[in-house]
């Protein structure tokens, strides 16, 4: 059996790696949205189809703003740039300008229709029996003094209630003024010409990002101040980050884990043999992941691979016994580590399987796959070690050897026993410090570590052009365009009462440009019962003698809204026939808005930014209860092999991952679901490195501190480094390793036994 | 959809007043007086809007405030009372105290243009107009007169506009505008005040209710 079992095991290992490659060559099965890390029950495929929609439709968008203390100035860089975009071929539309064929354009559209559009607000004053007064809004216009209105529009429109219709489309860029043509907007001395375009490929594709780049490089004036907006702007900041951050980052760590290794050992078989066995590890897993769940989610493989992680430290564990003189064979190698990795394989297998528990598929996915993995890696060494590992016993390294042992010391000598309570006072009143400071953040916008400048420019052009972008919405869903329209008919007015109340800025809905056949025939009627009669004496008493030319009976239709030009924003709000979107901007309260439109049937808020947050908000809360369910499971098997020391092998790690986020808060961290990730960790390398101490000999102990100390510096060089990235989700995560990973290595020698 | 011919309103009110002409003539010839912000200037006037298709003009009456750089409060009062309330935040209409229009700037093309070509003029930089307009200018020691004539035909701001001449002696005293289609409006202005800007509680309320 002895015999047979490392080649069972390659028998497994080629079979995985067979499917594994197998399913590569297929095409790997990696799921990236977001929406696939809920619970199955609470999804919903065509939210997701409606929120992919809003995502990609606003994705190729940018927006810029030049501005100059000069107004002609700030037109002439606007005009120039939007002509150079349209030339370069990098854009399928620019918008610049004020598109006068596209506001006639609306005027011809709506213009034979207008006798069943009115505004929301002369329709509510007709019900209300106020024909006078709309009349005599009329009459002021005419008598007024910006020359409104003359014979051709009143024989048409005598009640001028078609301009009224067009005061009131909630039209985008609220604030935005035409001037001399252009899109402008002043404030402060400033003037800024606006320019939106719609990118004609991919912006998160990097020969696109670098074509803009070199393009916006050569073509923005030096003398305008430019605000930019746009997934484009993002992603090339993001991409460059990754870039850099994976070359800088990843290098030196790798390079400084080799060099570590080499340095020690002097020798080629540790590096080697560790990788392989973190290698077997990934591959396994891997592949049990595809087989068990046919597709993998990146965030699971990405947490699932830094959670085995931990595989490194049984290698190391393992072939620090080179350094031990009584075992010179490697099949006493591993019997002197085998107890010390079984416990510490144990623990953490407890720790990652109490993932498992959440019914949220990211979580289960990273369970099983660091489970999977971190048993391969285990089996590896434990199985193939002895067999692959042909070296003697080392000879060097006593110096180094008596100096790690200090650390053990530090934990035991008698006379160390006042740095012992400074060290632990001096951690303490670091958490205590930070708990004040300590907050919970969810923030999807937070979490995906948005460069701050540019948040800044999103935030200014939203400011300045009164143009938020909508990440609320509601969706509509009808057996019809019909019944969408007049189903957005019957929520309008609550929203309407919900902006006059403050809890959002504006509504965009197909049925505010196109009402449903149903309301214009009843606003058709609505005038020839209440306007209609006024008509004969109000025209008579402004002296108008020329023949009326009334309108036709025949309704608008949703399928006449153009998909260019102003209203093709309208379009793309029409998912399909029945299916219509309601983009709410400015939302200043969304549970009440939740509350508000509940009960309508057929609509739905939908909150992107929101849902993603309160997603990650649950994974946060699930992880850290996980966290505490997996201690005092551990208990039990700590208790069968140390008794009542027990308490001493968890309490390094325990102390680690409770003083953790509190320090990392002193530094202005947030927790985040990634911190709470972090901590699984922190707390599964803590009681494998106080298992580890706990179940050396006296004799074997600095052999294990070596171990310990050399699995520390390579998780601190592997995930501490992270705390140097610029990425949000990476930093908090290295963060949290570093310091937590720094406090069990400290105090892990606190569980060894004593002298 | 129509616009809003806003230019006309613009020189009654402002730019004629502030409009200076090189050479020496200035000083043997009536010329209008400049209007800085900071000033006001208040008066009466009366509208007189001769369109076809209508059996006699549409005639009103009021009163009028004018704060360069902030806007302009038209108040008819025969034949009926009204309000109109102009400012670079859009156009604003109130009949008996309550809001029966509101057009937001960026629906009414020209209204930038408008205060820039106003705001040029009050400095004292007519350079503006002349992008606009072909200008002619007459005047004799009492009296001057300001025709303008567009040099584009097709100026979206203009909506039809031919030809507005603009006469006065120190202020500007009538203005009419003419339109292709036959239609011209005639504004005539009395009783003018200017001076510095002091609008009243009122009066700044419905400067802030159309503010940017």
């Amino acid at each position: 059996m002895r015999r047979l079992a490392p080649w069972l095991w390659l028998a497994v290992v080629l079979l995985a790696g067979g499917y594994l490659g197998l399913r590569l060559h297929g095409g790997l099965a990696l799921q990236s949205s977001v929406l696939a890390l809920l619970p199955r029950a609470e999804r919903d495929s065509l939210a997701d189809l409606a929120q992919q929609r809003v995502a990609t439709a606003g994705a190729r968008r940018i927006v810029l703003l030049l501005g100059h203390a000069e107004a002609p100035r700030a037109r002439a860089a606007g005009r120039t740039l939007a002509a150079a975009l349209q030339a370069s071929g990098l854009v399928r539309g620019v918008t610049a300008s004020v598109d006068q064929a596209a506001r006639e354009g609306l005027g011809a559209l709506y213009f034979p229709h207008r006798a069943g559009l009115l505004a929301e607000a002369d329709r509510a004053a007709l019900l209300a029996g106020q024909a006078p007064a709309v009349l005599e809004r009329a009459r002021a216009l005419l008598f007024g003094p910006a020359g409104f209105g003359d014979a051709g529009l009143l024989a048409r429109d005598p009640f001028l209630l078609l301009p009224a219709f067009f005061a009131a489309l909630p039209l985008p860029q609220s604030r935005l003024a035409a001037d001399d043509g252009q899109l402008v907007v002043q404030e402060g001395g400033m003037t800024w010409a606006f320019l939106s375009a719609e990118l004609a490929e991919d912006p998160f594709a990097l020969p696109v990002q670098d074509a803009f780049e070199a393009f916006f490089a050569a073509h923005l004036p030096a003398d305008v101040t430019v605000l930019r907006t746009g997934a484009l702007f993002y992603a090339t900041a993001g991409a460059r980050q990754a870039m850099q951050e994976t070359s800088t980052l990843g290098t030196v760590s790798m390079v400084a884990t080799v060099a570590m290794v080499l340095l020690v050992f002097r020798r080629l078989g540790p590096i080697l043999l560790s990788v392989l066995a973190m290698g077997v590890g990934v591959a396994v897993a891997a592949a049990f992941c595809l087989w068990w769940f046919a597709e993998m989610h990146t965030v699971a493989l990405l947490f699932g691979a830094s959670l085995l992680g931990v595989a490194v430290d049984y290698s190391l564990e393992y072939f620090a016994s080179l350094f031990h003189p009584e075992a010179a064979t490697p099949a006493e190698r591993l019997r002197e580590v085998l107890p010390g990795l079984a416990i510490g394989l144990a623990t953490t297998l407890i720790g990652y399987l109490t993932l498992l528990l959440a019914p949220f598929p990211g979580l289960q996915q990273i369970a099983v796959f660091s489970v999977v993995g971190l048993v391969a890696s285990f089996l590896t060494v434990a199985l193939w070690y002895p067999v692959l590992d042909r070296g003697g016993p080392l000879r060097h390294g006593r110096r180094l050897l008596a100096a790690v042992d200090g650390h053990a010391r530090l934990w035991e000598a008698p006379r160390w026993r006042g740095a012992r309570l400074a060290v632990l006072a001096l951690l303490l009143a670091a958490g205590a410090a930070g708990l004040p400071v300590l907050r919970a953040d969810d923030n999807v916008q937070n979490l995906q570590g948005m460069p701050p400048g540019l948040k800044r420019q999103e935030a200014e052009i939203q400011r300045l052009t009164g143009n938020g972008g909508a990440a609320q919405f509601l969706l509509v869903r009808a057996a019809d365009a019909e019944a969408a329209l007049q189903a957005q008919e019957a929520v309008l007015p609550r929203l309407a009462q919900a902006e006059a109340r403050g809890l959002l800025a504006g509504v965009q809905a197909p049925a505010q440009f196109v009402p449903s056949v149903a309301r214009q025939r009843e606003n058709a009627a609505l005038v020839a019962r209440s306007l209609a009669p006024l008509q004969a004496a109000y025209l008579a008493e402004l002296g108008f003698t020329a023949p009326l030319q009334p309108a036709s009976a025949a309704p608008l239709l949703p399928s006449a809204l153009p998909a260019d030009g102003p209203l093709g924003v309208v379009r793309a709000l029409m998912l399909d026939a029945g299916t219509h979107l309601m983009l709410l901007h400015g939302v200043t309260d969304l549970a009440a808005l939740r509350h508000l439109v509940q009960g309508v049937p057929g609509v739905q808020l939908v909150s992107l930014a929101d849902d993603w947050s309160a997603l990650f908000g649950t994974y946060r809360r699930q992880a850290v209860w996980l966290l505490a369910l997996s201690v005092l499971l551990m208990l039990p098997l700590l208790a069968w092999r140390y008794g009542w020391a027990a308490w001493r092998v968890l309490a390094p790690a325990v102390l680690a991952v409770l003083l953790a986020p509190p320090i990392c808060a002193l530094f202005g961290l947030t927790f985040t679901f990634f911190n709470a990730m972090a901590l699984v960790l922190v707390l599964s390398i803590g009681v494998d490195y106080a298992v580890f101490c706990r179940e050396t000999t006296l004799a074997r102990r600095p052999v294990t501190m070596l171990a310990v100390l050399l699995a520390a510096v390579s998780t601190l060089l592997s995930f501490g480094m992270l705390a140097a990235s610029q990425v949000f989700a990476v930093h908090a995560f290295g963060m949290t390793m570093l310091v937590g990973i720094g406090i069990a290595f400290l105090l892990a020698p606190a569980a060894g036994r004593r002298a | 959809m129509k616009r809003r011919a806003l230019l006309p309103l613009a020189l009654a009110l402002g730019l004629a007043q502030a409009l200076t002409l090189p050479g020496a003539a200035w000083a043997q010839q009536a010329r209008p007086q400049l209007l800085r912000p900071g000033e006001e200037l208040r008066g009466r006037f009366t509208q007189e809007r001769r369109l076809q298709g209508f059996a006699r003009p549409l005639r009103s009456a009021g009163d009028f405030l004018l704060l360069p750089g902030r806007g302009l409060i038209w108040r008819g009062q025969t034949p009926f009372a009204s309000t109109l309330v102009i400012t670079p935040g859009g156009i604003l209409q109130l009949l008996d105290g309550r809001e029966a229009m509101r057009l937001p700037a960026a629906r009414a093309p020209g209204l930038g243009r408008f205060y820039e070509v106003l705001a040029g003029a009050m400095s004292g930089d007519p350079s503006q107009l002349g992008q606009v307009f072909n200008v002619d200018w007459q005047a004799d020691a009492a009296q001057w007169r300001l025709l303008l004539t567009p040099l584009r035909g097709d100026d979206p701001a203009l909506a039809g506009i031919t030809a507005i001449q603009v006469s006065g002696a120190r202020l500007v005293e009538a203005v009419e505008v003419r339109k292709a289609n036959g239609d011209a409006d005639l504004m005539l202005f009395s009783a003018q005040v200017a001076g510095p800007a002091a609008p009243d509680a009122a009066e700044q309320a419905l400067l802030r209710q159309l503010a940017p």
